[in-house]
């Protein structure tokens, strides 16, 4: 018996564990996000929040054509995506939706955190800067892709139009459902003019957003729903807070990349983590009616091109000094947003008035400003010339067709020709809303845009 | 109580005494370690006994001449009556080539097989004594029950039993000694091992939690015996290993690229070569535009073109880079032992020089000493020491990597020139300021000094103490600690370098004078690990005797920690000489001198520490009456440092149950050729976790950002809370026999396995979650198969005796739940390379579209609503019902035949393995990859037999090239069920010639010679493809010879 006492003593010793063995981290470097600091340093990420994307926008436009050879050359999804065809899909690796709505649950997780934070103690200064950084972050990822995968405002039809999914929280179990047009925009702005208030006016480093940032989104947003009032409003706050533009006469046109460093004029950068082949340098060629619309005093027309062997030309580069578009937003883009909505708003003279300002940074100095007492039309067709020949690789241009396709007669019919085959998009066909992955239409059971 | 206990053990004395007057009481021992021996048959004219646990039994009869004793691992004596009532004890000497079954090791205890309810496979070391190991594994192909995969799927490379885990390993979990081991392989010295034992069910390995549902492999060394005289031994062998076969992948030809090229070119492929980057063009389309263009000679042009058809760069790779391997190894132990204390020494050097002159030196160091320090106190320390340097050679061929007729060295032997751009752009660019920009792949990796250098130190304490009679406290203490510190130095002139301070490069032309962002001078990459581990166990048995029952219990508890601390850094501008290094600018922009894009300076530093901690209790007990009838039971369970879960939750427990019935020892069991026979069974529960899972979402700090310099995270891990460890539940039974005093012996054993709340990718909506999909608990499986092990010691003649030794592994899995959504052919196609996850099926199955073999244009013909057609993309939208099943690529049956001989001093041995009811899918051609000039590895040779003209849809399953290339054509081909071919094979593993001899009375040896991989012998597809190496090179055989000495 006595050995049996024995053995439950050392079982009782036995079973005397350290309290805190258990609690120790299994990997150094693993964290969770519970101060500012990590938080900070989510949204610092540049690689999700500004450096994604492919420029689907971009090779889904009209600014440029391939020879056939080299579309042949391509996978499948590249040649049907080239052609608007019936089955365009997306790999995981090159996926535009993965990209927009990773830098969107990077902000609702930022948010979340912010939440918890502030149940504990009171939010204020950097925590409600970094609020506004989230809410930015996520409205601008959310826009994209509603300009991508839905159709154009519609004041009557984005009420029952298809939106997209909006993300508000990085709880993942909430299903992903598709809201009209309209929600989707009232939550954007919802966003956009919280923001607003919480960011500073500036940033230095211009991969964060700011204030003037927010204004610029905001004048393009509120100029898609075709409110051009607010659109003009925007813009204007935006110049009061910084007016300064790239003048264009100080570039070497030698250069292989004209433009770099983050300098002048850029509020805000997102740039192409890398890019469809189908927009690289060796296949890309420029549409020729688009190429000979820039005329010999535009410094664009060198700065932004180079002659292939064969006679066409290509773009050099972006702002971003590689090949990787530049799809931020820029101190330019409030000029234009600005010129449009007021010779919209039949205030040509003073529309004008700001399109000369933009244009003498870009044309020589033999430039000579258009005439004053132009009519609102050929004002109106002056500026969105401009539009085009400035947002060229912009990732904009798809937007612009379906908007101005949708308000004006001025019929955009964007071809394709490749050999004996011709390829067209008619005025609002359903092809303008491109598809959502088929993955996701599976796994969610969200109806899919109509090809 | 006492009082009770004091008449109970007077009884017993009264008892014996009585006895005396009639009976002796005799005891039988083993001649080498003076063991009691249990289980003798003792037998005489009208006398028959058998002895007890103690070794004795009990002579009740005297009037007979001799008795013989008989034992199924001992040789077989008899002894005059006169002799043994004068000794009054007997030895035996143990049979050779016989398995010697006493006791299991399970890393815990050592329990006495009879009363061992579990499936236990004990591995005859002897009999791949002669295989040239200088890992341990490599003596077990073809000499156990573990299914070596060759085909280079990490998670099921070695498996028992099939699989247990659909997404998680499938590898059995390595003990060595006492303890969990984590090391490589290579560095446990096969010399050195005494034992190993693989638990194969429940009953076995549920005591090791929740590692062990895929097995356990409990390896252990030799310590040395007690009473035991000084014996040295001396052991050396060879090997040697030929080329390996570079020309047995089935790659395109030479002709056949050039073909390719010369069509793409007149398609206009290579006609947008306008970018400024200078993509590299190959000689041969180099030489199309030199005669499009209309420069230099057409008919030199063209000659050069045909000479490339000629060309072969493997003969290149055989010639300069391939070399015959040798291996060789001394190996020294010394051991023995007196009364109260027992050791070994040993001592191993390895020096292997392997095909590509690639070299590794190693050095095991041992040493083993266990002391009685008092009769109730034992106390013994293992320490070993490995010393491990690994030389990297020459270039491997890698049939991907370029053209096949780019040669390395021209007809004299020079290097020949490649070209990562165009070569018109590379001989000119920088006006011959900047470095040669072309590479040399003949002498590229005498540039290159890449040494990896490891060492290890591995330390165990354990302390015995008898506290009381029956109640022993054992405590134990692991130690490991790995060092690996991989340099990789680059010499300034090497490709690497010159391409790196080219791409940096600022020239200016006026001055002429080339500035670069990368200091001149070598460079050294450097990786450090230092892997520390820490296993704490204290434990008590208990063992109590009491009239026939037998009752043991053991309970413990186990602390771990392994911490893994490794740190990565370049050095630029390296100078071997001095050591010193050279300064560079990480935080800002350079300009990518070809193609002018934006570059910074490689930052390649990075350290990181992990931790893991685990926490264990465990109990396991067993009663046993009369040595017949065992009852078993053990409850573990564990917990570990996850991130973010509660302590409360962080606990699994985990048990099994376990009987056996050792039929032959009943008295109504009198089947004389029947020497033993028992029947046992076990149900249990062990887990396979994965500790790299968190339970909440957590963010990791990366490097600062790139443009910012500020500090930036990504989330790492997203919250997967309801995460828990796989669950292996096993039910097996068995049974153990022995016929005709040990010439046959052999296990049958059935079992079930399911795995339950198995890992499974679970497909998320990347709106929601941006991640491919997470992992869940939602997946199934079972499985059953047996295990049938039939080992013969037939004696033919005088010292002759015929060894044969049969294995037969059936398994049959399949997955019953898996998160799986589709409905389209297309989603569940599968190759058997990865996980099927289909539901029915085993987890790696081939799933393919049905054949209808090729059409009059070379088109292959698929089956559209049952009909032919080659209407690809509505032939994957069809139903996922119209796949063929074609098999599973894991072999259902694998095994081992074992033929084997002794005679006199002479041993002859073979092993041949087999695996069947298995399917592979040959490599096809990717006509998609082959216009990008990739692909041009294994497959691609098919491209030369494709269909060409009219007529050879009846000759060839190859469909012709188009070009575009129709991506939906091709996909068809490649999952269709033309591809998969019958994996049955059987070859020839092993085989060896030993010769033992004694030179005097001190010095005995063994001589050897061995051949492995001695290739197939019988395989069921008639292509000639050995499925066990797909896409890969041959082995080829390796010989060896050895010697081993011992002086006593």
């Amino acid at each position: 018996m006595k050995t049996f006492n024995y053995f439950l003593y050392l079982l009782f010793i036995l079973q005397i564990s350290c309290k805190n063995f258990l609690d120790e981290k299994p990997d150094a470097s693993l964290k969770e996000a519970n101060s500012l600091d990590d938080l900070d340093a989510l949204l610092n990420n540049t690689k999700i929040m500004n450096y994604y994307s492919m420029g689907l926008g971009e090779a889904s436009a009209d600014n440029y054509y391939l020879d056939k050879s080299s579309w042949e050359a391509f996978d499948q999804h590249e040649r049907q995506l080239y052609t608007w065809g019936e089955e365009i899909f997306y790999q995981f690796y090159l996926n535009p939706w993965l990209d927009y709505y990773k830098s969107i649950y990077y902000s609702n997780h930022v948010l979340a955190k912010l939440d918890k934070i502030a149940s504990e103690k009171k939010i204020e200064g950097r925590a409600k800067e970094l609020r506004g950084k989230a809410l930015f972050f996520r409205a601008f990822g959310h826009y994209k892709l509603l300009s991508l995968f839905s159709k154009a405002y519609d004041i009557e039809a984005s009420k029952t139009d298809l939106g997209i999914p909006l993300r508000l929280s990085d709880d993942f179990n909430i299903p992903s459902e598709r809201g009209t047009v309209e929600a989707c925009y009232q939550q954007i702005l919802k966003d956009l003019h919280e923001a607003e208030g919480l960011l500073p006016l500036k940033s230095d480093n211009i991969h964060l957003p700011s204030r003037i940032s927010a204004y610029v989104l905001l004048s393009w947003i509120y100029q898609a729903r075709t409110e051009f009032d607010q659109s003009v409003l925007y813009a204007q706050k935006a110049l009061e807070i910084d007016s300064k533009l790239k003048d264009y006469k100080d570039y070497s046109q030698e250069a292989r990349y004209p433009f770099f460093g983050f300098d002048d004029e850029i509020v805000y950068i997102v740039a192409g983590g890398g890019i469809y082949n189908m927009l690289g340098k060796s296949y890309c060629k420029i549409d020729t009616l688009l190429y000979s619309s820039y005329n010999t005093h535009d410094l664009r027309k060198k700065l932004f091109f180079e002659r292939n062997k064969d006679g066409s030309y290509n773009f050099k580069g972006s702002y971003v000094g590689s090949r990787g578009l530049f799809m931020g937003l820029t101190v330019a883009d409030a000029y234009l947003n600005l010129s449009e909505g007021l010779i919209r708003l039949n205030k040509i003279e003073e529309g004008l008035r700001f399109l000369e300002i933009f244009q003498r940074h870009r044309y020589d100095e033999t430039y000579s400003p258009p005439l004053a007492s132009m009519s609102q039309e050929s004002a109106l067709k002056l500026v969105l010339d401009e539009r085009r020949k400035e947002f060229i690789m912009r990732d904009s241009r798809w937007g612009d067709i379906k908007r101005l396709n949708k308000i004006d007669d001025g019929l955009i019919v964007p071809a394709r020709k490749l050999g004996d085959s011709e390829f067209s998009l008619k005025r609002n066909d359903n092809k303008y809303a491109l598809p959502l992955p088929a993955e996701i239409i599976e796994l969610t059971g969200m109806p899919q845009n109509p090809r | 109580m006492k009082t009770t206990y004091l008449i109970f053990l007077l009884f017993i004395f009264i008892k014996t005494v009585n006895g005396q007057a009639q009976v002796i009481k005799i005891k039988i021992t083993d001649v080498d370690n003076f063991n009691p021996l249990e289980e003798v048959n003792v037998k005489g004219r009208d006398f028959v006994a058998k002895t007890d646990h103690e070794g004795s039994f009990l002579l009740t009869k005297i009037d007979m001449d001799s008795l013989t004793f008989t034992h199924i691992r001992y040789k077989t004596v008899t002894i005059a009556l006169s002799q043994l009532l004068k000794d009054r004890s007997v030895t035996l000497a143990s049979k050779d080539n016989v398995l010697e079954i006493v006791t299991i090791n399970t890393g815990y205890q050592k329990i006495n097989q009879r009363i061992a309810s579990g499936a236990f496979d004990k591995i005859d070391l002897q009999r791949s004594r002669d295989v040239y190991g200088s890992n341990i594994f490599q003596k077990l192909e073809g000499n156990s029950p573990i299914l070596f995969d060759k085909t280079g799927d990490s998670k099921r490379s070695m498996t028992i039993r099939g699989l247990s885990s659909i997404n998680n390993t499938n590898l059995p979990l390595i003990v060595l000694d006492n303890f969990p081991y984590e090391g490589d392989p290579n560095w446990i010295n096969p010399e050195d091992i005494d034992d190993i034992t693989i638990l194969k069910d429940a009953a076995a390995s549920a005591i090791w939690g929740t590692r062990a549902g895929n097995g356990v492999i409990v390896i252990t060394t030799k310590k040395g015996k007690y009473n035991s005289p000084n014996r040295v031994t001396i052991a050396s062998g060879v090997q040697i290993q030929e080329k390996p076969d570079l020309y047995s992948l089935n790659r395109i030809s030479s002709s056949g690229v050039v073909d390719l090229e010369s069509f793409l070119f007149e398609q206009g492929r290579y006609d947008n070569q306008n970018s400024f980057n200078m993509p590299y063009l190959s000689p041969v389309v180099e030489h199309l535009i030199a005669i499009r263009d209309g420069i230099g000679d057409r008919k030199d042009h063209e000659q050069a073109i045909a000479n490339y058809r000629k060309l072969d760069v493997r003969d290149d790779y055989s010639k300069y880079m391939y070399r015959t391997a040798v291996n060789q190894y001394q190996n020294l132990s010394i051991e023995g032992g007196s009364r109260n204390l027992r050791y070994l020494f040993s001592a191993r050097m390895d020096n292997n020089t392997g095909t590509l002159d690639e070299k590794l030196r190693k050095s095991l160091l041992r040493s083993y000493v266990e002391i009685e320090l008092h009769p109730k106190i034992r106390l013994s320390t293992d320490l070993q020491y490995v010393d491990n340097k690994f030389q990297e050679g020459r270039t491997a061929y890698s049939p991907t990597n370029g053209r096949p007729y780019l040669m390395l060295a021209d007809k004299d032997g020079n290097p020949i020139r490649h070209a990562k751009n165009r070569v018109g752009y590379l001989d000119t660019v920088g006006q011959g300021l900047l470095n040669d920009w072309f590479e040399y792949p003949l002498i590229e990796y005498k540039k290159k000094h890449s040494i990896l250098a490891s060492n290890m130190v591995l330390a165990n304490v354990t302390g015995d103490i008898k506290l009381l009679k029956g109640l022993n406290l054992q405590g134990n203490y692991g130690f490991q600690f790995v060092s690996t510190r991989d340099k990789q130095r680059y010499d300034e002139d090497s490709y690497m370098i010159r391409n790196l301070i080219n791409s940096y490069a600022m020239v200016d032309y006026t001055k002429r004078t080339v500035t670069s962002a990368i200091p001149t001078g070598g460079i050294l990459d450097q990786s450090d690990q230092i892997q520390t581990t820490h296993n704490v166990r204290f434990g008590v048995n208990y063992e109590k005797r009491w009239r026939g029952l037998l009752f043991t219990a053991l309970l413990g508890t186990e602390w771990r920690q392994a911490n893994a601390e490794s740190a990565q850094y370049r050095f630029y501008g390296f100078d071997p000489d001095t050591y010193t290094v050279s300064k560079v600018d990480y935080r800002n922009p350079y300009t990518n001198f070809i193609d002018k894009s934006t570059i910074y300076v490689p930052y390649l530093d990075n350290k990181s520490l992990k931790i893991n901690r685990s926490r264990s209790q465990y109990a396991n007990a067993s009663v046993s009456y009369n040595g017949r009838y065992v009852l078993t039971g053990s409850v573990r369970r564990d917990a570990s440092n996850l991130f973010g879960v509660k302590t409360n939750e962080r606990w699994q427990p985990l048990w099994s149950i376990g009987y056996k019935w050792n039929l032959s020892e009943e008295g109504f069991f009198k089947i004389a050729w029947i020497d033993a026979l028992s029947l046992r069974g076990s149900y249990g529960i062990s887990g396979n976790v994965d500790q790299s899972r968190s339970a909440i979402t957590t963010i990791r700090y990366t490097n600062p950002d790139r443009y910012t310099n500020l500090p930036q995270a990504i989330i790492s891990q997203y919250s997967n809370p309801d995460l828990r460890w796989e669950k292996n539940t096993i039910w097996n039974t068995g049974i153990d026999f022995s016929f005709m005093s040990g010439k046959i012996n052999g296990s049958l054993d059935y079992y079930k396995k399911w795995g339950t709340d198995l890992f499974g990718r679970y497909p998320v909506d990347y709106t929601a979650i941006p991640n491919k999909g997470v992992l869940r608990n939602i997946a199934a499986m079972k499985g059953n198969g047996f295990d049938l092990k039939l080992n013969g010691n037939i004696p033919l003649g005088n010292r002759v005796f015929f060894t044969p030794q049969l294995m037969i592994n059936f398994n049959n899995s399949k997955v019953t739940d898996y998160y799986y959504e589709g409905n389209y052919a297309y989603e569940f196609l599968s190759y058997g390379t990865s996980v099927t996850g289909q539901v029915g099926y085993p987890v790696y199955s081939i799933l393919a579209y049905k054949w209808n073999g090729l059409d009059a244009n070379g088109n292959p013909v698929g089956e559209l609503d049952g009909e032919r057609s080659i209407d690809y993309p509505n032939i994957k939208l069809q139903d996922k019902s119209v796949l063929e099943y074609k098999g599973t690529v894991v072999p259902r049956y694998s095994g081992y035949f074992n033929p084997g001989m002794s005679l006199g001093n002479f041993d002859v041995s073979a092993s041949f393995l087999y695996k069947l009811g298995h399917v592979f899918r040959r490599t096809p051609v990717g006509y998609n990859e082959l216009v990008a000039m990739g692909g041009l590895g294994d497959g691609s040779g098919d491209f030369d037999r494709r269909w060409k003209v009219s007529g050879d849809e009846s000759k060839t399953d190859i469909p012709s090239f188009i070009y575009p290339v129709d991506t939906e054509r091709s996909s068809f081909y490649q999952s269709s069920s033309v591809l998969v071919e019958d994996a049955s094979h059987v070859r020839l593993q092993n085989l060896s010639v030993g010769y033992k001899f004694r030179i005097n009375k001190i010095v005995a040896g063994r001589l050897f010679c061995n051949a492995t991989n001695l290739g197939i012998i019988w395989r069921k597809n008639n292509k000639g493809i050995d499925p066990d190496y797909l896409s890969q090179f041959r082995p080829k055989k390796q010989i060896s010879l050895g010697i081993n000495l011992t002086y006593n």
